[in-house]
């Protein structure tokens, strides 16, 4: 018996916790009354000649009339109100004489105001077959209460059941188009804040979202910035404005829209009458539309500018007096069997550095020619064999100082390659010289060079530590040796990127083997000249 | 076949003027008359009948350009071989100065050691093209 009374209780704590979680998702925890609900209590009221009619919501801890008719719109404590027991039943409660039923004669709204006599209330039900509360019909007489009436009154509180769904359902929509619209604001805000030019086409390229920046960045006429403008005109106003060179308007129009319309994306710089200088990025999107975005480069490019004056300008200053060093250094060389040992060691160790220097100052220009694209090549046919000789002889001196030795493993036969003999040997040298530099004194730098195919293949092997893993990525990149002390080893950290540069501008490409404690392989290709990568040239 | 003798040296840094007039003078055996800027170098050379000028690009005041526009204008050096000497050895740079009309441009730094002898092959190839395209 006990134990049915528990389980009962908490089947109705149950219910009791859905109720009211569905009034919470159908919004309807408000206490005040909503016209299209007192509307519908009016209509009870007077269908069912009763002075008082009420749609009331059971709240945990009152009812709430959502809407009332002939009774104050304040709700009750939950205690006092009948439909907790109308929530109960799935028909339709009618109590005739409430000051007759020992379940209410006791209730303060039957002994008080507003006096109930007569009750007939049908629950309302929603969602998951909820009853949320009830629609009632009150009299302060007693009434009886026909099967018919009964039918009528359970009819139309599904109806108050049905107007509560479609609310939901537009209460969701409302939400919706809410969340939106504070979605577009953002986009808009967001856009209209950047520093950066927007624009919008849609897939026939045309204007659908812009802002101000787009316009001012581009210098465009502020009349063409209707939603709707071609992509056309925008370019036919640039393209008569000169921003995309000189040559027939027409024609180069439609060149740039063909290009517009068979390329997804590209990237392209102008400069505009202003002086100002803009970088212009255009994206296809998945349903058809592009975005084009505008980027204020100006600063950029006029410090790029700067930057490489003054490294050509501080060069130049380095150059003269290294002039005059390493030019009186080498007169005082042709005497210098008038010196005693320690006097040559020193001048010995002042010409070496001065060579040093030299040698950093030809690697700095040459990385600002690598930036500015002013790298150019006298291209000769050369045998690899000699350029090999050279390297390993102008490394030799170097490699000496370190007790490095350079072992050359000459080709078995003539290899040709096409290029520049002075930066194809500056490549080269560049490698022996960090294959010595990563040596341990005793050890041995191997230079070899292979035919593979139509290919030559260079090599400069070492056995030194190898290249740790943290560094590899940043191998090839400009001042790589300065990014990171942990090689600790003098250098500029120009020399790979140079060389890369180098081999790449020769057709070839240039790659490395690397293993911890067992040394390092640098090795780059060329591409032979027909003969030799065949038979061999005689 | 004719000889380089007499060459006109305007540089403004006296070391390098120094350096070069060892390598030129002491080594190469060359007679040298230097000048220490372009306007001292256009007052003096009409006296003169150099075999080569050699020209430093980058001077105060005037720069080694105009000193060559100057000399190609006065008849007496209009057709005077002119060598660029600078420290700039970008090729962009280089080919402006052979377009401008100088037989060669040399590098600084440069080795007073073989100055002479690079000098006298450039000039004796430029000679010998000369000679070649009056025939």
């Amino acid at each position: 018996m006990l134990l049915k009374r528990i389980m009962a209780s908490e089947h109705l704590i149950a219910i009791e916790a859905k109720r009211q979680k569905t009034i919470v998702d159908y919004e309807l925890t408000s206490p005040f009354i909503e016209e299209s609900f007192y509307n519908l209590t009016q209509l009870a009221a007077s269908i069912f000649a009763v002075p008082m009619a009420l749609i009331s919501i059971l709240s945990s801890d009152r009812q709430l009339f959502r809407g009332s008719c002939g009774l104050s719109p304040f709700g009750t404590d939950r205690e006092s109100a009948f439909c907790n027991h109308t929530v109960e039943q799935r028909e339709v409660m009618v109590v005739e004489d409430a000051s007759e039923d020992p379940r209410f004669r006791d209730n303060r709204l039957v002994t008080g105001q507003p006096f109930i006599r007569f009750y007939a209330g049908a629950p309302i039900r929603v969602g998951d077959d909820v009853a949320i509360g009830s629609l009632c019909l009150l009299d302060t007489q007693p009434q009886s209460f026909s099967e018919n009436e009964r039918q009528l009154l359970h009819r139309l509180a599904r109806t108050v059941a049905d107007v509560m769904e479609m609310r939901v359902g537009s209460l969701a929509v409302e939400k919706t188009n809410l969340a939106m619209r504070r979605q577009t604001d953002l986009f808009r805000a967001t856009i209209d804040n950047v520093d950066h030019g927007i624009a919008v086409f849609d897939d026939e390229l045309r204007l659908e979202l812009w802002n101000a920046a787009f316009l001012d960045l581009l210098e465009l006429d502020p009349n063409l910035a209707r939603e709707g403008t071609s992509a056309v005109e925008f370019l036919a106003y640039s393209v008569a404005r000169g921003d995309f060179g000189k040559g027939n308007p027409a024609e180069l129009t439609s060149e740039l829209l063909a290009s517009v319309r068979t390329t997804p994306q590209r990237r392209l710089e102008l400069d505009l009458p202003s002086g100002r200088i803009v970088s212009v990025r255009r994206a296809a999107m998945d349903d058809g539309r592009s975005i084009m975005t505008v980027e204020d480069v100006t600063e950029n490019r006029r410090v790029v500018r700067l930057k490489n004056e003054f490294i050509s300008t501080v060069s130049h200053e380095l150059r003269t007096p290294l002039t005059s060093i390493s030019g009186s250094l080498a007169l005082l060389g042709r005497g210098a069997d008038r010196f005693d040992a320690r006097d040559r060691q020193m001048l010995a160790m002042a010409i070496k550095n001065t060579d040093r220097l030299c040698s950093l100052v030809d690697d700095i220009l040459d990385i600002e020619k690598l930036g500015t694209g002013g790298f150019e090549f006298v291209m000769d046919e050369i045998d690899l064999s000699d350029l090999l000789d050279q390297a390993v002889e102008q490394d030799r001196p170097y490699a000496d100082t370190l007790g490095v030795t350079i072992e050359l493993k000459r080709p078995d036969r003539p290899m040709c390659v096409s290029g520049d003999a002075g930066r194809l040997r500056q490549a080269l040298t560049n490698l022996i010289s960090n294959a010595a530099k990563f040596s341990r004194a005793g050890q041995i730098v191997t230079v070899s060079a292979e035919v593979e195919g139509p290919m030559a293949i260079v090599s400069v092997r070492d056995r030194g530590e190898g290249i740790s893993i943290d560094f590899r990525p940043h191998l090839f990149r400009r001042f790589a040796q300065a990014a990171t002390s942990q090689r600790g080893k003098p250098g500029t950290g120009l020399g790979l990127a140079i060389t890369k540069a180098i081999v790449e501008a020769h057709d070839g490409t240039i790659d490395y083997e690397t293993s911890i404690n067992h040394g390092s392989c640098f090795f780059f290709t060329l591409p032979l000249v027909k003969e030799s990568a065949h038979e061999g040239t005689a | 076949m004719k000889e380089l003798h007499d060459i006109v040296l305007v540089e403004d840094d006296p070391d390098i003027a120094l350096l070069a007039e060892i390598a030129l003078v002491e080594i190469g055996g060359f007679h040298l008359t230097h000048f220490a800027s372009g306007p001292e170098a256009l007052a003096g050379i009409d006296r003169l009948f150099p075999d080569l000028i050699i020209l430093d690009y980058r001077m105060p005041g005037m720069n080694g350009d105009d000193v060559f526009r100057e000399l190609r204008l006065r008849e007496k050096t209009a057709d005077t071989p002119i060598m660029f000497m600078t420290a700039s050895v970008m090729p962009r740079h280089v080919g402006k100065l052979k377009e401008l009309g100088a037989i060669d441009v040399l590098a600084k730094p440069f080795d007073p050691l073989t100055l002479s002898a690079v000098v006298r092959s450039k000039w004796q190839t430029w000679v010998s093209a000369q000679a070649a395209s009056e025939i």
